[in-house]
């Protein structure tokens, strides 16, 4: 069974106690770092101070009826105070760095095999009267230029 | 062919030069003995295999060239060409042949 005044005077202890501790710490920390209210649950704390929320609070000390609010009714506090999630703008990419506009680099310009100019012979065997045979390939390997002319006896 | 009798000679060093039978009925031999009645003084052969229809030879007279990359800087057909256009083809097959500078393959 739950007792409203019980209640109301274990959370005045805790959080009387919550004060106590956050204007401790704040005095450690200077006065820069001094929140201006420490009466409340601790939303004035900015992150950047690294003051740690998570403070002990000695749960029992005010509720006579130990069984009639668990723990789990605690103050959620150490999870009000989000961590610095900003992306500082030092780690910002200037636009001044970005990549400037890609240059275009030409492949290598290789005809591809065809039969008309500009393009790369397509390869042939020819076989001369003596019964030797002649490859394109053997004339490209000997660097050699080459004039074909096509004929008929008739 | 009478026209290139005079150019030839001049390149036979740097540039080969084939005289290929462009139909398939006429062997090696026919094309040899009609050679040595022209008194023609390079060497005549005839494709072998699918050559012809490779290099799409459909006409007798035609021309290709190619230099020493094996690039065809020269086609032409039947009844086209001069002497002038052929010797002008044999001085850049020449060229292709030695390379600016001296450096040798």
């Amino acid at each position: 069974m739950i007792h409203i005044p019980v209640v109301k005077a274990f959370l005045a202890a805790r959080l009387g106690l919550l004060g106590l501790t956050l204007a401790g710490l704040a005095l450690a920390c200077g006065p820069s770092a001094a929140p201006e209210s420490f009466g409340g649950v601790a939303t004035a704390i900015p992150a950047a101070t690294g003051i740690p929320v998570v403070t002990a609070m000695p749960l029992a000390t005010a509720a006579p009826d130990a069984t009639a609010i668990p723990a789990a009714t605690a103050m959620p506090f150490a999870t009000g105070i989000p961590a610095a999630t900003a992306v500082p703008a030092a780690t910002r990419i200037p636009a001044a760095t970005a990549m400037p506009a890609t240059t275009a680099v030409p492949a290598a310009r290789l005809p591809s095999v065809g039969t008309q100019a500009g393009a790369l012979v397509h390869p042939f065997t020819i076989k001369l009267a003596g019964g030797a045979q002649v490859t394109s390939q053997e004339l490209l390997v000997q660097h050699r230029p080459t004039f074909l002319f096509f004929f008929a006896s008739w | 062919m009478q026209r290139l009798k005079s150019i030839y000679p001049e390149y036979s060093d740097r540039v080969a030069f084939y005289a290929v039978g462009s139909d398939p009925t006429e062997g090696i031999a026919t094309l040899e003995s009609y050679r040595q009645r022209q008194g023609y003084p390079w060497p005549v052969a005839e494709a072998v295999g699918t050559s012809l229809q490779d290099l799409q030879v459909q006409t007798q007279s035609t021309k290709i060239a190619f230099d020493a990359q094996g690039v065809i800087i020269y086609r032409d057909g039947y009844g086209q060409g001069s002497e002038a256009s052929w010797r002008k083809v044999f001085q850049d097959l020449a060229v292709s042949a030695k390379p600016a500078g001296g450096a040798g393959y």
